[in-house]
């Protein structure tokens, strides 16, 4: 007798990205153990991105099954929003390679961002989707919590996420922004500082310039060396690209914006690329690295296109 | 624009040299460095390939002339030694004429990097170039950029 396996093509579902709404503690806790009680019954590779006291939560009520999950601290994969795509990135990249479903919980959207963090965090979220378009069998479940946040801060939890989970339910949202608006340039307004420190003109041979008017600006606002000396590099990398792919100039202006500090390089160019600075490198020795690195290296980053040209400001915030 | 001043080390004094080297932003140095960076690089590499002693700020004003000194080496037997423990600053073009040298060496050798600061090390792994066979990077002081004169 002799058996034979028949290997056929299974359709795998596309990526699901679910936004999950609760009003309590008891609720967050019910909504994100279902979850990953569906994801350890399945046996799926389950990566969690949470405030540290939430994980702390779940590893209590997960007891000896915590050491099938991954946890990872959301302040620190999280706190400048460029750099959780990636994180996402890594970890898919990982469970595809091992073959069937997975699923992750990531929750960047806190009352406590600053104005310009959830502009950042609420692009993020739309991101997502353009990001794994193409990622089948992965579910991301972001929680979202409504009493302590803006009614507009969930309105646009409706844009970002194509599926919403509330007491347990989930249903279809009305108002999904499909992905050519997501990656179109993107044009949200940014604030026009009210006091700049510093400001000068990016041309070619003058970056030496511009690193050490950076330099004397973060060191006298109280920056440490270390954090000093990335943010001279993120500037000059972006100086770097005004040069190269901004029409070959452009504009510095540097300023304190409680609590942070702010670099801006303002240029002609367009950024079209609406993942720029979150894919990973690719192997070769080719550009576009400059806001990889930025956003590795800085505390924020803020990436606009207008008609009139492309703005990239970057944040750093005294430890 | 970028402007690239050669004095021959030969012909001048160390104290006027060190003068001249204050009024520009970079400094590339060629041949057998000072004799304890040449000892060293002779552990390293078999035979005497010259030393490369790069210092200064390396942005993409400067990376041109840093491919075209660093390929002048690359035609020797040994493994290239540069050592950068005099940059003061470096920028991600910089760091991709090291690795397009690293991988334009035949097979077997090697771009071997001394006292590279934390923030090289650091922009070569972030950029995805840190595990190029051909490219070693020994790890030395933490010494940062812009740091005081002295750190060694």
């Amino acid at each position: 007798m002799s058996t034979s396996t028949v290997v056929g093509v299974i359709p795998q579902d596309p990526f699901r990205h679910e936004a999950m709404l609760y009003g309590s503690q008891a609720e967050f806790v019910d909504g994100t153990l279902d979850f990953i009680s569906e994801g350890l019954a399945a046996d799926e590779p389950m990566l969690v991105v949470l405030a540290a006291p939430k994980i702390d939560l779940l590893k209590e009520r997960l007891g000896n099954q915590a050491g099938r999950v991954r946890f990872a601290d959301m302040a620190k994969v999280g706190a400048n929003p460029a750099r959780i795509i990636p994180a996402w990135r890594e970890f898919a990249d990982e469970s595809s390679a091992r073959g069937g479903p997975f699923r992750g919980i990531g929750e960047p959207i806190w009352a406590g961002r600053s104005p310009d963090e959830l502009v950042e965090c609420q692009r993020h979220e739309a991101l997502l989707n353009l990001a794994f378009a193409d990622t089948t069998a992965f579910r991301l479940l972001c929680p979202y919590d409504t009493e302590s946040l803006d009614a507009g801060v969930l309105e646009e939890a409706h844009r970002s996420h194509p599926s919403i989970v509330e007491a347990a339910r989930e249903r279809e949202s009305g108002i999904y922004r499909d992905l050519d608006e997501v990656a179109a340039p993107f044009d949200w307004p940014l604030p026009e500082p009210t006091h700049v420190l510093v400001q000068l003109a990016v041309e070619p041979g003058n970056l030496a310039r511009a690193r050490r008017a950076v330099v004397t600006f973060a060191t006298e606002a109280g920056l440490g060396r270390a954090k000093v000396e990335d943010l001279v590099l993120a500037v000059n990398e972006v100086a770097t690209n005004a040069l190269v792919h901004g029409g070959g100039w452009g504009r510095l202006r540097l300023w304190r914006q409680a609590p942070a500090l702010v670099c801006e390089v303002r240029d002609g160019g367009r950024i079209d690329d609406p993942l720029v600075g979150r894919l990973p490198p690719p192997n070769g020795e080719e550009g576009g690295r400059g806001l990889w690195l930025a956003s590795h290296l800085c505390d924020l980053v803020q990436v606009r296109t207008f008609a009139s040209g492309s703005v990239v400001r970057l944040h750093m915030r005294p430890e | 624009m970028t402007g690239v001043c050669q004095y021959d080390t030969r012909l001048f004094p160390d104290q006027l040299l060190s003068r001249l080297v204050d009024v520009h932003s970079s400094k590339i140095a060629i041949g057998p460095g000072a004799t304890r960076v040449t000892k060293r690089a002779a552990a390293v590499a078999e035979q005497d390939a010259g030393e490369l002693v790069v210092s200064g700020e390396i942005d993409i004003a400067i990376k041109d002339f840093l491919w075209t000194r660093l390929e002048e080496h690359l035609f020797g037997q040994a493994d290239v030694v540069v050592d950068v423990g005099g940059v003061s600053f470096i920028d991600v073009s910089g760091c991709r004429v090291l690795v397009r040298a690293a991988k334009s060496l035949p097979e077997g050798r090697r771009l071997v990097l001394t006292n590279p600061t934390k923030q090289l090390v650091r922009t070569l792994s972030v950029c995805g170039w840190a595990d190029h066979p051909q490219l070693v990077v020994n790890d030395g002081p933490a010494c940062g950029l812009y740091a005081q004169r002295g750190c060694a």
